[in-house]
């Protein structure tokens, strides 16, 4: 059984790219802006909905359909972000946790509302709809596409961060806000627009996901609880600390499934748990912060 | 819908219907707690079709014993046991409903069967198919009482049926793959159950089984692990979304290839169907609770006709046709006992006939659950409908003793 692990490993990687594509938003907005963005997977579950009706509309391309979902959700951000979450950046972190819980619930129901409580279904790109042979087991072509998504994503953040100047911004903002705005960076657009970018993520991470399982009203919940746990361990803020926990995660998935029931659910608590108990600032912790 | 009633109780609608003339009364209301949000709120959904459905038919043909059925008041579940017991209280104390009906989780069904005994109020469940609470013996696996009723096949009824179909086929080693809580577990331990009372001589994998959370957004850790066990034969019990995200993914692995039959206890639910369209595997094995096409008689005909014009492009579901025969079966009963009194209502379900969409049923007056074939059939591709449909669909007679001698000494009840 020499291919078992191969099997395992990509897998793992798959799950954990797709955790990272939650992660990585709601890393980004928290490293930047503080905020807690519980909203952020009924985001994710707008892209995977946008997704499926511009595939289903006369547009028919899902590359098309995915660059809309990312700019749609980033839409939403903003109007978010100017009209609510930027008046209680001074608040109590509760605070900023409850209007943004209010959000999940808006968000839910009104995604209801458009598109009602049916699952929906959607093929991967013709593309990349077929299967390849790795160590003797089949992958869907499009899954290893989202592996490699997920490290593209990685890299792009670490380049824009440390090598261009709205990079340096975006970090000496989240170092010291004060001392940036008496700087002379317009902080409240620089926080709209993290927030844009952070949601536009989100969409796209939901866009990304939905040909791969059912698109239900539930599709935002589960994966938000998930995104969290990455972050906890990765370290709040931290994109190396979100990479890093969201591969460990699903690589823990993948193995510890084999063996442990309830493995998917449990195991990355116990590795939240275990990370929160030795250095709970998180693997990668000061690096964002 | 004229056929719902006609088989009526013997005699009794003449009767019925002197009280009905004299009494009258205000509306009958009735309190109703479904999943209406999350993942599965499509069940929810479609239940709320079929009670809109009969309370239309109902109160166009003159109501139950004269009387309009009121405001059905919905609740949601949240698929959470405190959460649905809380609105089993709210209900019956504050909004003072008639008679309770629906459920969709058995986590749920077992919290709120006992209180309802408090309530003393009769529940019709629709949908939540643990045998437990219409299993009214003693011991921990008992949660039935005087109150509860179920009109749906329940998981004994179901599985009796998977096991009959596993032994038409060569498959000997078999496995699980099913949500992570009650409904999926029991699954396992009821195809167990039986397939060994019937002396088929399968290997049961323990060490593949697998229970992915529910609500989970990839299997594929856990289609790997059965793949890795290379078992002949695979239940399951995914539900809902979670079984088309299941075939989606199971469908871009070795899966097919490595496993010869898979049986879905659940699978020829129309609300999973319609999404997966023609994408729908065909030529597996997949049971539900109440087929759209079967049978081929007066009620079921009628019904889907009706359903289908006030619902286009939705053939009903199994939540959908429950919903709806759970209103009738009350009908029945209040017209027979001329009154909305519990007491009065819960003798006259006992041993209540109907001819129903989903077939003949009889309320077994000891355990409270309609007795019921259970449905199995082969998805396959069909040109009349835009969902897979079965071919053939068998009905698999589950007769109550059958199911409890089968099970007698498992520690399984059969709740029929």
């Amino acid at each position: 059984m020499v291919e078992l692990p191969v099997v395992e490993i990509l897998t793992g990687l798959s799950l954990g790219s797709r955790l990272f594509l939650v992660a990585l938003g709601l890393s980004l907005i928290f490293g930047v802006l503080g905020v807690l963005n519980f909203a952020h997977g009924a985001l994710y579950m707008v892209g995977a909905y946008v997704t499926i009706s511009v595939v289903q509309s006369v547009v028919g391309n899902f590359w098309v359909a995915a660059v809309l979902a990312g700019v749609g959700v980033g839409l939403v951000g903003v109007a978010m972000e100017v009209g609510f979450i930027r008046r209680i950046y001074e608040r109590d972190q509760l605070d900023q946790l409850i209007l943004t819980f209010a959000f999940v619930l808006i968000i839910s129901d009104l995604t209801r509302i458009v598109w009602g409580s049916q699952s929906y279904t959607l093929d991967p790109p013709a593309s990349l709809n077929n299967t390849v042979q790795i160590a003797g087991a089949s992958f869907l072509t499009y899954r290893l596409f989202v592996i490699v998504a997920g490290i593209v994503a990685m890299a792009a953040f670490w380049y824009v961060l440390q090598r261009t100047f709205v990079g340096s911004l975006i970090r000496a903002t989240s170092s010291d806000r004060q001392m940036s705005q008496l700087l002379g960076t317009n902080v409240s657009r620089l926080y709209t627009g993290v927030f844009a970018l952070g949601s536009v993520i989100a969409g796209i991470g939901g866009a990304l996901a939905a040909p791969l399982q059912a698109v239900t009203p539930g599709v935002g919940d589960q994966v938000i609880i998930s995104a969290f746990v990455v972050v906890v361990i990765g370290g709040l803020g931290s994109f190396t600390g979100a990479f890093i926990g969201a591969m460990a995660i699903g690589l823990i998935q993948s193995f510890g499934t084999m063996w442990v029931r309830g493995a998917d659910l449990f195991l990355p608590f116990v590795a939240m748990i275990i990370v929160l108990i030795f250095r709970p600032e998180g693997l990668f912790g000061e690096e964002g912060q | 819908m004229k056929a719902a009633g006609a088989s009526g109780v013997v005699g009794l609608t003449g009767l019925a219907g002197c009280i009905g003339g004299g009494g009258g009364g205000g509306p009958i209301t009735f309190g109703s707690i479904h999943l209406l949000s999350g993942f599965a709120s499509v069940y929810g959904e479609s239940a709320k079709l079929g009670y809109q459905m009969a309370k239309e038919e109902i109160n166009d043909d003159g109501g139950i014993d004269g009387r309009e059925i009121g405001d059905i008041i919905y609740r949601d579940s949240e698929a959470s046991p405190d959460t649905a017991v809380q609105h089993a209280r709210n209900l019956v104390e504050s909004e003072g409903v008639d008679l309770m009906i629906g459920l969709d989780s058995s986590g749920v069904a077992l919290q709120v069967s006992p209180i309802m005994e408090q309530l003393q109020k009769p529940f019709m469940i629709t949908h939540a198919a643990t045998p437990f609470v219409t299993n009214m013996g003693d011991g921990d696996r008992a949660k039935g009482n005087k109150y509860v009723f179920r009109d749906g096949v329940n998981l004994a009824q179901n599985l009796y049926g998977a096991a009959k179909t596993a032994q038409k086929t060569n498959a000997t080693s078999w496995t699980t793959i099913g949500p992570n809580y009650a409904f999926g577990t029991q699954t396992w331990e009821y195809f167990k159950a039986y397939t060994q009372a019937m002396d088929l001589g399968y290997e049961y994998m323990e060490n593949a089984t697998a229970y992915p959370s529910l609500g989970a957004s990839d299997y594929t850790a856990h289609i790997n692990k059965v793949i890795d066990a290379e078992p002949d034969g695979v239940v399951t019990s995914l539900w809902g979304g979670d079984l088309i995200t299941f075939l989606k993914q199971a469908k871009n692995t070795d899966f097919f290839n490595v496993v010869d039959e898979l049986l879905m206890t659940v699978g020829a639910a129309t609300d999973v169907l319609r999404p997966m369209g023609a994408d729908m595997p065909t030529n597996l094995w997949a049971g539900t609770r109440y087929w759209f096409l079967s049978p081929d008689s007066d009620a079921n005909n009628t019904f889907r006709k009706n359903f289908l014009e006030a619902n286009p492009g939705r053939p009903p579901s199994y939540n959908a046709q429950n919903a709806y025969t759970g209103l009738y079966l009350y009908k029945q009963a209040i017209e027979s006992a001329g009154s909305t009194e519990p007491d009065a209502v819960i003798d006259a379900l006992e041993g209540l006939e109907m001819s129903a969409p989903v077939g003949d049923l009889r309320i077994n007056p000891d355990s409270h659950q309609a007795e019921l074939p259970a449905v199995w059939g082969k998805t396959a591709h069909s040109d009349e409908w835009d969902v897979a449909v079965l071919d053939p669909v068998e009905r698999i007679p589950a007769p109550a003793g059958t199911l409890r001698d089968l099970l007698s000494g498992s520690g399984w009840p059969a709740g029929v």
